[in-house]
């Protein structure tokens, strides 16, 4: 085409609309991976649960929640179905320590309130008391086996100076954000037997399940409410998923604002400068354009001529930027460990932008070009 | 055919005007071959745009075989380009990027014409100036005289009434001109084209049947020559 022979004039203007379609699919895709993993993490948790945390206390120290604040709690508050206290502590497993694992001191009603399942094996119940029973994470049992064997319900794991068995294994979970523990590194042992291993830790945590027909924002409020009038102090804190998925959602969009004003922006640079080079173009062939009149071209041929030419530039631009911009988002997902999803209709949209672009910014030369007088047009240079 | 009735035509220069041509009534007869001629600047380009409906004149009656080129629109001013006149330019006007072929077929592009179909026309009009053996050359590849029988196939390439040239071998030497003149006056007497040929000079001027000298923008004298 003519504009091959323009060269790097068109490279630049091509580079505009490049990056700025790839800034549009690029904010649309990231956009739209953020919402699919927040639901995805949504819907394994789901949006009723509340995390009640403490904070540590104004000189540092760790904090505890009563139990008598937690039966008060499930007392006055309706709308919680479930209240999973829990305690949780740090600490190194096998026989010299070699595995990192979290301790979750817990009742049976964890199970619930975490969605916990158990592939083997079943979870702690209230007939447990203070026995030296322990579920398992599957990270967990995977490094606490002794080869070649898996590890097996009944089997001894050795927590501090104790031996506890193996009562259950725990399927492996998406881990989440909002839970004060990863099950997949976790032990959970009977709340009872957490006072025997880890004597100085207390309750630090509230898992709530909020009921179908009670908003879980407002539940939360109501929660955290609760706490700071019964132990007139801010050291406790209620998160909820809806929380989480709105705070990842906000960030979702303001990435998604920064891009698309990057991509505004530059597209219409990009625009600015598919005109400039065709305002040259048109300029350099006057006497062609004077020639084809002259053959008994009319205006709107010579219009349409420059139209599609400045439409072709932007459409290659948009086929670019398209594969970058896709490989932005896609490496972006990659990055933030989230599996890629396209937004199939980010693709029409990019190439129609990027014509659309060709059209409006190439429509002032196209007609410049058209209403040139042929006389004058044939005798340029 | 060319009845042209009163024609003046100014320009704009600047902030005043310039006349270019100024009451001009010239008829031209079908098969017809007619030199314009007359010093550069006396107005034969203009009266050569004018009547190649290219310029309108700014005041006068022009009829083109049925045109009423003053009442026309720029748009059927363009059609009839396209359909009835063929232009021949002293600097031959070939598209650089296109190969003899494809410049010849040009004008059929904007008869809606198929790429095909006006490969093939273009041609035939390219075997007319014995040129079909060059039709993939580019226009760089070819040499003056045969740079302007491109283009004179390119003006025949639709079946024009009328050839319009201006100033055809200005840019040629003797030889070259001599051939391109042979393949005009060939197309008048065989093919009975219409030919209006500007020319400064007088021997080109000699080979054709009329006359008619431009001076200061006025007709001065209409020779017959030739029969």
């Amino acid at each position: 085409m003519n504009l091959l022979a323009v060269g790097h004039r068109s490279f630049l203007a091509l580079l505009g609309v490049v990056v700025g379609t790839a800034s549009v699919i690029a904010m649309i895709n990231i956009g739209h991976n953020a919402s699919v993993e927040g639901l995805r993490q949504f819907r394994s948790l789901g949006t009723d649960l509340l995390v009640v945390r403490t904070d540590h206390g104004l000189n540092g120290s760790a904090v505890s929640i009563r139990l008598s604040e937690i039966e008060q709690l499930r007392t006055s508050l309706s709308a919680l179905i479930v209240t999973a206290p829990i305690a949780v502590s740090e600490t190194r497993l096998g026989r010299s320590g070699e595995i990192q694992a979290t301790v979750v001191g817990a009742y049976s009603d964890l199970q619930e309130a975490a969605r916990l399942t158990t592939t083997v094996g079943r979870f702690i119940s209230s007939l447990d008391g203070c026995g030296t029973y322990a579920v398992i994470g599957s990270k967990i049992a995977e490094a606490a086996a002794s080869r070649p064997h898996r590890l097996r319900v009944g089997d001894l794991i050795q927590v501090e100076n104790y031996h506890f068995t193996v009562i259950g294994i725990m399927k492996e979970a998406t881990p989440n954000p909002l839970l004060p523990f990863n099950p997949n590194e976790s032990m959970i042992i009977p709340m009872a037997a957490m006072r025997r291993v880890v004597p100085d830790v207390g309750i630090s945590s509230l898992l709530a399940r909020v009921a179908v027909e009670f908003d879980p924002m407002l539940a939360g409020e109501s929660v955290g409410h609760f706490f700071r009038s019964t132990r007139r102090t801010n050291d406790v804190i209620v998160q909820s998923a809806q929380q989480l998925i709105e705070g990842m959602a906000q960030q979702a969009h303001l990435y998604t604002a920064l891009l698309a004003g990057v991509g505004s922006i530059s597209l219409l640079v990009g625009g600015v400068g598919v005109m400039n080079v065709m305002l040259m173009s048109v300029a350099e062939r006057r006497k062609e354009i004077g020639l084809r009149m002259a053959l008994g071209a009319r205006a709107s041929h010579i219009r349409t001529m420059f139209l599609i030419e400045s439409s072709l530039l932007c459409m290659t631009g948009g086929l670019i930027g398209i594969v970058l911009g896709v490989s932005v988002s896609y490496a972006y997902t990659k990055f933030s460990g989230w599996s890629f999803d396209l937004a199939v209709a980010s693709l029409p949209l990019g190439m129609l932008l990027a014509c659309g672009i060709g059209i409006f910014f190439g429509f002032f030369p196209a007609t410049r070009a058209a209403s040139l007088d042929p006389v004058l047009a044939l005798r340029a240079e | 055919m060319i009845t042209m009735l009163k024609i003046s035509k100014r320009h704009k220069r600047g902030g005043s005007y310039i006349q270019a041509v100024t009451d001009i009534s010239l008829t031209i007869e079908k098969g017809e071959m007619c030199a314009i001629v007359g010093v550069s600047g006396s107005g034969k380009s203009t009266l050569l745009n004018i009547a190649g409906l290219l310029d309108r004149p700014t005041s006068g009656s022009y009829l083109f075989n049925d045109l009423d080129v003053m009442l026309a629109t720029n748009n059927e001013l363009a059609d009839v380009r396209n359909r009835d006149i063929g232009f021949v330019f002293q600097s031959f006007n070939l598209l650089p990027h296109l190969s003899a072929l494809d410049n010849a077929a040009l004008p059929l592009l904007y008869r809606g014409i198929s790429r095909d179909q006006g490969r093939a026309l273009a041609r035939e009009a390219l075997e007319k100036v014995e040129l079909d053996t060059r039709m993939e050359h580019l226009p760089r590849e070819l040499s003056g005289g045969q740079q302007q029988r491109v283009a004179i196939a390119r003006a025949l390439v639709g079946y024009p009434t009328v050839l319009l040239a201006d100033e055809p071998t200005g840019n040629l030497d003797s030889r070259a001109s001599q051939e391109v003149m042979s393949h005009l006056e060939n197309l008048n007497e065989s093919a009975g084209m219409t030919l209006v040929v500007v020319t400064h000079d007088p021997s080109i001027a000699a080979r054709c049947h009329r006359q008619v000298t431009v001076k200061d923008g006025q007709i001065e004298l209409a020779q017959q020559l030739n029969g």
